[in-house]
């Protein structure tokens, strides 16, 4: 288990340098020059070579890109063509909103999905396991924006009970029932676009647990039914959901840049629309590092969870 | 397949699977005849602005004065371009390297593996929007940036179905008789494989369906005078329009819902149909 | 003897897409206290559905359609599902097939042997753990005291075999329903748990139902042997008798089929031509006539009922009517 777990420890490495060298390649295909957008346009040929000499832009890309990976060692991001300021800095005030919004999506999306699917499979072709299936047909079919733009045309401008966006009212920052106001919408809409798949998934995962043999012997010991299937079932259908988790964060990621879109929220979403509008790519090279680190941050997470939760891994 | 015909028979018994194709089928062929279906063109200026739905525009005109309806009709084959052109893309991609890996094993296998988890680590949609903004909001470079990072789920079905297949026995004795791995791979891998790849490949239109919508909504897709419906519901995030000229914008979200759902529905009853452990 | 268990004129339906089908019909016998009934039948023949109706473990789609069944002075079919719960692991309980799949593999050894102790003996904490640890030593588990800790995943098939009798005995039924239970093992291991079962038998003085396909288990185990066919029993006796005196032309296929060493080996393995009828379409007289090659006029039409041909000694054929 130990020399496993290295393994994947190690494969993050090559992950990593992929994903920013992918990017990096893709940034410097990229028609037009970052010195454009920083000059004015009074600025003489030779202003600009200085400047791009100073940014390092002359340089071959791949020595650019060492550079680059060099200094995000020291933990030196560069600075953003468009503000001027350091990237870490303009990151380390867009983090936070970002992990709040997904950190209670994500929750509140399985605390709803998993009894839902829990349910709804144990009660295999009932009207209610019906209605779940079709609801969570929905919720994979509706795509983000349209939901959070009806959300805001119903509860916003008809009924005026919610804020149409942003993360606080102004002057109001320190007010928790506003900051709860500005969150319901965006959650709801970053959570129902994972909750209908992972109410397929603990359905489906439930219903093969339901035909095995082991829960036909708790039957026979004539346990209640209550814990036929709350011990003997759940545990079994809910390890496969743990790796399934792990595989839904790039979809919450990109789930996220819409609804920040959608919502004013500043977080790390709604920064990279803005630097992919403003061609801001020091700020862009970050999001694509912080983001793929994420991923396989959670992946090794959901990993080793797994590993500790099933038995039947250790040897 | 001697069982195709209790598969079709399964599939045709799948009410939403029907409905689903029904409703798909209708929005083909309205995206292929569109120019028979609506007097006007999608780029053709009328006399009113953002008009309210009337006999003339029965959808009403946008912000620039064009019929909505058209533009919808029209918008929507960019959706069935893009939900299609990305799935051939990536099935094509998913299925070469899954067969390598599958069938040759060893290095080949691990290489293409690790490849795979790479590419599985991707953040997604960020790389999606950074490409097709470096690229250039084309609907080409949308169907090549999706089909690109899109394949990795088709490669490991394909490799774990070569990888059961391949021992056993009526495939070893093809290579005792001497047949050429190309001969083996076509001839009696593939057919047996088609059927997770058919399901997968129902859900990945669904999938691109809406990456592009999204990607068009935030203005890093189909780019305007082109309709697209994902860029129909961009002028949405006007709070003046939002509120008060629906007719701009929910038609849009309702077709992309439909579609979605249709083909999903589609997907649904394709797994049922064909998932093995129900033909008994 | 004192009569354990009186099942009469049981009937077995289940619901499908394509409406009821009736599984098992006309099933009738008795067990006695401390007696070993066997019910022998290819698969499919409905000896299973039997066991899993008297269990009230038949799953959403089955259920008794008609008969009675009377436990130890319980009414079975008026009793209700928590009633039934109360006695099944408790009163009668039951062990599967297949062992690799019959226990909970996320669950440890431990946890699962004390269910059934805190549920039906009502014992907490230690008193019950020590009584697990003794009915794990005491069907053969090595370092029981490990065990108990272990997770199933560490046990070999034949291990969890003896956790399941383990778990099937520990509250001293008066009744264990046996489906199969060294068909999924290997040669060696089957006796060691048959003579595992016969000795908790006589020391529990308890019943034992015993259902397999395996006519040499019958011989070594059985006190009494029900034959059953295509969903209904066609031969009932004495161990002894069944095996020296089979009347049924079935039974005496099945005794036939098995291979005996002193056989001479020119000569062919017997075995009963065709197969059985599927449930769906049942033939409208004896459902066995078609392989039968004593079969009559009489046997297309009309269903035989169980006639006694001896004492203790029933059979379903036309052939038995004259006796």
């Amino acid at each position: 288990m130990r020399n496993q777990l290295r393994k994947r420890l190690l494969i993050t490495i090559p992950i990593l340098l992929f994903v920013t060298l992918f990017n990096f390649i893709l940034i410097s295909l990229a028609p037009g020059d970052p010195v454009d957008a920083f000059f004015n346009p009074n600025a003489t040929a030779a202003d600009l070579e200085a400047k791009r000499a100073s940014l390092g832009l002359d340089k071959p890309m791949i020595y650019q890109y060492f550079v680059w990976l060099g200094n995000v060692l020291h933990g030196d991001f560069g600075y953003s063509y468009s503000s001027y300021e350091p990237v870490t800095k303009i990151l380390s005030y867009r983090i936070g909103p970002t992990l709040l919004l997904m950190g209670i999506s994500m929750l509140v999306a399985y605390i709803i999905a998993i009894p839902i699917g829990i349910i709804s499979a144990t009660k295999q072709y009932s009207a209610l396991d019906h209605t779940v299936t079709g609801l969570s047909f929905i919720g994979i079919s509706v795509p983000s924006f349209f939901f959070g733009l009806f959300g805001i045309f119903i509860f916003s401008l008809n009924l005026h009970w919610l804020p149409t966006g942003g993360m606080y009212s102004l002057g109001k920052a320190a007010d928790f029932g506003d900051r709860v106001k500005h969150l319901i919408l965006p959650v709801a809409v970053l959570s129902l676009s994972i909750s209908g798949k992972m109410v397929r998934y603990v359905r489906s995962s439930m219903l093969d647990v339901l035909n095995q043999d082991y829960l036909r012997t708790a039957r026979a010991k004539g346990l209640k039914e209550v814990i036929v299937i709350g011990r003997h079932a759940l545990k079994n259908a809910l390890i496969p959901i743990i790796t399934v988790i792990g595989l839904d964060i790039p979809l919450l990621i990109g789930g996220a840049v819409v609804t920040e879109q959608i919502f004013q929220w500043p977080g790390i979403g709604q920064l990279t629309i803005q630097s992919i509008n403003s061609r801001d790519y020091p700020v862009l090279m970050a999001i694509n590092l912080l983001s793929a680190l994420f991923v396989v941050a959670s992946n090794l997470l959901t990993d080793l969870a797994y590993r500790i939760v099933d038995p039947r891994i250790k040897e | 397949m001697d069982n195709s015909n209790s598969v079709w028979r399964r599939f045709l018994r799948h009410k939403p699977a029907m409905i689903g194709s029904i409703v798909f089928a209708l929005i083909v062929l309205s995206a292929i005849f569109a120019p028979l279906l609506t007097p006007y063109s999608p780029y053709e200026l009328s006399q009113s602005f953002e008009a309210a739905p009337s006999s003339e525009h029965i959808l009403g005109t946008d912000l620039v004065s064009r019929d909505v309806f058209t533009r919808l009709l029209y918008g929507s084959r960019v959706s069935l371009l893009v939900g299609v052109g990305t799935v051939i893309v990536y099935v094509i991609i998913g299925g070469i390297l899954g067969t390598l890996a599958g069938y040759f094993g060893g290095w080949v296998d691990s290489l293409i593996m690790r490849f795979t988890d790479i590419i599985m680590s991707f953040p997604f949609f960020i790389v999606i929007l950074v490409m097709v903004s470096i690229l250039g909001p084309a609907m080409s470079n949308i169907i090549f940036a999706l089909g690109v990072l899109g394949w990795p789920p088709i490669a490991r079905i394909i490799r774990g179905s070569i990888l059961t297949i391949k021992n056993q026995d009526y495939i070893k004795a093809g290579r005792v008789l001497g047949y050429s791995d190309l001969r083996l791979i076509f001839k009696h891998i593939l057919p047996n494989i088609m059927a997770p790849i058919l399901v997968n490949a129902t859900f990945g239109v669904s999938n691109a369906i809406i990456a592009e919508s999204s990607l068009s909504f935030l203005g890093m897709g189909v780019q305007p005078p082109r309709s697209s419906w994902g860029n129909i519901l961009t002028d949405a995030q006007s709070m003046t329009i939002l509120a008060h000229e629906p007719w701009l914008w929910v038609p849009a979200g309702l077709m992309i819902v439909i579609t979605v759902l249709s083909v999903n529905f589609i997907g649904d009853g394709l797994r049922d149909a064909l998932d093995p452990k129900k033909i008994q | 003897m004192d009569t354990l268990l009186t099942v009469d004129n049981l009937q077995v339906a289940f619901n499908t897409d394509d409406g009821e089908i009736v599984g098992v019909e006309n099933v009738g016998f008795n067990i006695k206290k401390g007696e070993v009934l066997c019910i022998v039948g290819e698969s499919g023949c409905g000896k299973s559905v039997t066991a899993l109706s008297l269990m009230g473990l038949l799953g959403k789609n089955g259920f008794i359609k008609q008969g009675d069944a009377f436990f130890d002075g319980h009414d079975l079919r008026s009793l209700s599902s928590e009633e039934m719960r109360k006695l099944r692991g408790n009163r009668f309980s039951m062990i599967f097939q297949e062992p690799m799949t019959s226990l909970n593999p996320v669950l440890t050894v431990g946890r699962q042997l004390l269910e059934p102790v805190e549920l039906h003996l009502g014992l907490k904490g230690e008193a019950a753990k020590k009584l697990c640890i003794e009915w794990l030593e005491k069907v053969g588990i090595p370092r029981p005291e490990k065990v108990f800790s272990d997770y199933p995943g560490t046990l070999s098939g034949g291990m969890r075999q003896r956790v399941m009798i383990a778990m099937a005995m520990i509250c001293s039924p008066s009744l264990l329903i046996a489906d199969e239970p060294t068909t999924a093992l290997d040669v060696t291991i089957q006796s060691q748990i048959l003579d595992l079962m016969e000795e908790l038998r006589l020391e529990s003085e308890s019943s034992i139902l015993l259902i397999t396909h395996d006519l040499g288990v019958v011989a070594e185990t059985a006190d009494r042997v029900l034959v059953m066919y295509a969903g209904q029993v066609v031969e009932e006796a004495d161990v002894f008798e069944l095996f020296e005196n089979p009347q049924h032309p079935y039974t005496k296929g099945l005794l036939a089929s098995i291979p005996n060493v002193s056989d001479d080996f020119t000569e062919r393995l017997k075995s009963i031509p065709g197969n059985v009828p599927s449930l769906q379409n049942m033939p409208k007289g004896c459902r066995f006539c078609e392989r039968c090659s004593f079969s009559m006029d009489v046997c297309k039409t009309e269903v035989p009922p169980l006639f006694d041909v001896f004492p203790n000694h029933k059979m379903r054929c036309w052939l038995g009517d004259n006796k």
